[in-house]
């Protein structure tokens, strides 16, 4: 018996320990499960904050962000309605059109309700939000005192509400606040939440509200900076232009003790006009507003054409500059002009920063981080840098030191400027130096470029042939001197305008103002317009739209000659070019050739060589030509028959008929002597040859390298086309 | 008191004293004992048990108190080796309560109380460990520190020169270690 009673205490206590163990493991189940739940609410708390976070930071518009949050506290709490109160600036909460409705319908009332009215501090749940600058919740609105809404949210079906305040700083700027189906007891998790939510938000619209500030301060500064630069350079576009009248007058009249200080007035004006420039540029940059004119181009001419520029300087200070750049180099897609002036701006500085010495421009192309660049080295042997000297050489405003700049001049701006544009392209520009011994500046681009956006408008739309067709009047009078309508308000511009286009070949007339210049387009119907933008009776970018809204003069290029320097607006507008002043004479000049000479010149190229055909073809058309083509003398003749050209290129060993006996039908017709004519031939010319050829022709050249003998084919035609323009301005 | 603590007391009495005597004690105090180590329980129950314990195996109650911590830490130690084989000897492992062992305890069972020590460095031979606490378990802490010890297979003498038992407003454990010699 005793031992059956060891048993039965034996398994009392064992059952207890079990009913104990069982419950340890509830408790602990319970603990886990609750803990599980806890980090659940926890995880989805981050997730929304996380959402808003993303959205206050990445959002592009406050509204944006609002419209996020909006829909992540609605999935958070499962709460079908949200919406969102913006303070006014009188102080009172105006509905907006931000809503999450789950199902729109079905809330159609609340919401008209909701947006017929206005909430002041204190009135209903939005007002009494942004008294009290803090949450609130209400278990059931349709129970509640302060509710006004409580009969559209009766007949929808909506009870408890909670709403938070989105703060700048201490003061409310909106509010939201969000509805359920049933009455819910506040839940203190979620409004902590909501009052991080409503912090957030309120970054962004603080950062919307500086982003504001600042964008109008800046538009301010661009303002001010584009008046400035007009105020700067109209009166100096004055000085330049009349100083180089009289410099060439005195010229012309040998009083060399004239010429000389106003050479010197020039150089200064035009030193002045380029610190100005740079200043205008780096602002520029530096708001963001600098274009860039991005298209494909040779690259060799282009270095070619900077080392000829800075060839004088160079040699004023006994210089070599070599160039190693072969034409295989090909070409590169970035903004030409500024690559020209950031090169320019390197080889001007060796030869300023170097006497007696050897300035070296290489061009290369070489492969880095999957990219092709176009390498472009200036190496000097001049008076090199200090380590220290290199550092603080890139910086804005800051030469090697200042001592350099009473010796050497310029702003300091250059390299900066240069290493910006080198930037934007998707490159830099990087120096190596030892002082006494030379630098090396290097400019690395990549050889395809980089679009940094995309381009707002296809350059110069109206050059190449235009969609209307031209009138009648223009093109059928060839060698006529172009006629140049001069539109400025500006009396000394329009004198000096006159003055040099005229010394170049054009027949030229102004215009004092827009009103005139539209009237005289008419009537006239020049060859080319130049027309000032900033004008009192009528501005040119109106005049622009009326020329080219107008049939009669739409087909007329026009150069935008201005201060304002807004190229693109100019392009797309139809300006064939745009030319910020005070202008370059010779590329204003250079400008109105190419346009007039696009205005149907002909030209008859006649060679049995299919290669050098298409190769003259080619070129030719490029520069504005028309071009026809025969294989031989008798396909030319018939060629010439059909249209008479300006102008004929010939080859002088052709099958059929040959040069010599073109030329020969040429000279015996009345109607076609005149016509210029180039030879182009491979033969050595003996005597005989020579003396066939003697009359009538423009000129002979050697087939040799092709490059350069299309080159001088356009060259010669040029020529041959101004003078017969100079000729006919004289008897005009 | 986190439930881990009468987890640890449940093993060591059974271990040494027989199931007969953890029943005893939970009667004597009353106690359901049901506990999972992630529950917490009133300090109150700890001490009741300690009381029970005192009277049934006629031990003062800090004795009970300090042989406890003394058993139990060997246990600790098996469950959380990493915790101990970071260092070589008692002292560096000491030092190392507030920042390390206990910040990991909190990480285990959340909620949980555990005590900050402040330590007396200055002598490089006799470690200061200053300990508050209204549970006054600073015979606990002693069991444990002597364990620690053991562990490392050191020599330690341990007293308090200050107890907030004795009326001070601390206690203070006095703690010099050494290599055994040979």
């Amino acid at each position: 018996m005793e031992s059956l009673n060891d048993a039965d205490v034996q398994l009392a206590r064992l059952k207890k320990w079990l009913d104990r163990e069982q419950r340890a493991r509830a408790e602990s189940e319970a603990i886990a499960e609750k803990a599980l739940s806890e980090l659940y609410t926890k995880k989805k708390e981050i997730e929304l904050l996380q959402l808003i976070t993303v959205a206050a930071n990445e959002a592009s518009t406050v509204e944006q962000a609002m419209r996020t949050a909006l829909d992540g506290v609605c999935a958070h709490t499962r709460w079908p309605v949200g919406h969102v109160h913006l303070k006014d600036s009188a102080g009172v909460l105006v509905s907006t059109n931000l809503w999450h409705l789950d199902t729109p319908e079905r809330y159609k009332a609340f919401q008209s309700a909701t947006e017929a009215v206005t909430f002041a501090p204190s009135a209903g749940l939005p007002g009494r939000v942004l008294q009290q600058r803090k949450p609130a919740w209400i278990v059931d609105v349709t129970k509640d005192a302060n509710f006004p809404r409580s009969k559209a949210a009766q007949d929808t079906g909506l009870r408890a509400g909670f709403a938070f305040p989105v703060l700048v700083g201490e003061e409310v700027a909106a509010v939201m606040e969000f509805f359920s189906d049933e009455p819910a007891e506040p839940d203190d998790a979620v409004l902590t939440i909501m009052a991080h939510v409503g912090s957030q938000l309120g970054r962004v619209i603080e950062r919307r509200r500086s982003e504001d500030a600042l964008k109008l301060a800046s538009q301010h500064k661009s303002q001010f900076l584009a008046n400035m630069s007009h105020e700067l350079r109209t009166p100096l576009n004055a000085i330049i232009g009349i100083t180089e009248m009289l410099q060439e007058d005195a010229r012309d009249a040998n009083r060399d003790s004239d010429s000389e200080p106003l050479g010197r007035v020039v150089r200064a004006a035009r030193h002045l006009l380029a610190v100005i420039n740079d200043i205008l540029d780096l602002s520029k940059i530096e708001a963001g507003k600098m274009d860039l004119q991005v298209g494909s181009f040779a690259i060799a001419p282009v270095v070619q054409d900077v080392v000829n520029t800075v060839g004088t300087l160079a040699a004023k200070n006994q210089n070599v500059l070599k160039l190693q750049c072969p034409p295989e180099i090909g070409s590169m897609c970035a903004d030409q002009t500024r690559i020209r002036q950031a090169l320019l701006n390197l080889v001007s500085n060796a030869a300023k920063f170097t006497e007696n010495g050897t300035i070296t421009v290489s061009a290369r192309r070489a492969f880095a981080d999957a990219t092709e660049w176009i390498v472009i080295s200036v190496a000097d042997t001049g008076i090199g840098l200090t380590a220290e000297q290199q550092g603080r050489l890139f910086q804005d405003f800051v030469q090697a030191d200042a001592s350099t700049t009473r010796k050497y001049g310029g702003t300091g701006l250059g390299l900066a400027i240069s290493r910006r544009f080198c930037q934007m392209m998707g490159g830099d520009i990087a120096v190596e130096s030892e002082p006494g011994r030379g630098s090396t500046f290097t400019i690395r681009l990549p050889a395809e470029g980089v679009s940094p956006q995309p381009p707002e408008l296809p350059k110069a739309p109206s050059k190449g042939p235009s969609k209307s067709p031209p009138p009648m009047a223009r093109t059928a009078v060839p060698h006529r001197a172009p006629l140049i309508l001069v539109i400025d308000d500006d009396d000394s511009v329009r004198e000096v305008t006159t003055h040099f286009l005229t010394r170049e070949g054009f027949v030229v007339t102004t215009a004092s103002g827009g009103q005139e210049g539209l009237r005289l387009a008419r009537e006239l119907q020049p060859d080319a317009i130049t027309l000032d933008i900033a004008m009192p009776d009528l501005d040119g970018w109106t005049v622009l739209a009326a020329i080219k809204g107008d049939p009669a003069t739409a087909a007329i290029p026009v150069i935008l000659m201005t201060i304002v320097d807004e190229k693109n607006r100019g392009y797309s507008l139809g300006a064939a070019d745009y030319m910020v002043k005070p202008v370059e004479w010779s590329g204003l000049a250079r400008v109105l050739r190419n346009i007039c000479k696009s205005a149907g010149r002909g030209v008859l190229v006649v060679d049995d060589d299919d290669m050098m055909r298409s190769g003259l073809r080619r070129a030719l058309h490029e520069d504005g030509w028309k071009v026809s083509e025969a294989e031989n003398g008798r396909v030319a003749l018939a060629r010439l028959a059909e249209q008479r050209p300006d102008v004929i290129v010939v080859d002088l060993l052709m099958p059929e008929m040959d040069g010599f006996e073109l030329l020969d039908a040429l000279r015996s017709n009345a109607a076609w002597r005149d016509i210029p004519v180039l030879v182009l031939t491979a033969k050595d010319l003996t005597d005989d040859d020579r003396v066939r050829l003697n009359v009538g022709i423009e000129r002979v050249l050697q087939k040799r390298d092709r490059q350069e003998l299309l080159r001088e084919v356009l060259d010669v035609l040029d020529r041959c086309i101004e003078r017969r323009r100079g000729e006919s301005v004289a008897v005009s | 008191m986190k439930g881990v603590v009468f987890n640890l007391l449940e093993a060591v009495i059974r271990r040494d004293y027989g199931d007969d005597m953890w029943e005893t004690l939970l009667d004597a105090a009353g106690s359901h004992g049901a506990y999972s180590s992630l529950g917490n329980y009133p300090d109150d129950e700890l001490m009741k048990l300690v009381g029970a314990a005192s009277s049934a195996l006629k031990m003062p109650p800090d004795d009970v108190v300090r042989w406890f911590g003394r058993n139990a830490l060997p246990l600790l130690a098996e469950k959380h080796p990493h915790f101990f084989a970071s260092h070589k000897s008692t002292r560096p492992f000491l030092l190392t309560l507030n920042d390390v062992i206990h910040a990991e305890v909190r990480k285990l069972y959340p909620g949980a109380d555990v005590p900050v020590f402040t330590y007396d460095t200055s002598s490089p031979e006799v470690l200061l460990m200053h300990y508050r606490s209204p549970r006054k378990l600073c015979a606990l802490a002693e069991g444990f520190i002597e364990a620690t010890a053991g562990y490392y297979a050191e020599e330690v003498s341990l007293d308090q020169p200050e107890c907030m038992k004795r009326g001070d407003d601390r206690c203070v454990l006095r703690v010099s270690v050494r290599k055994p010699k040979g």
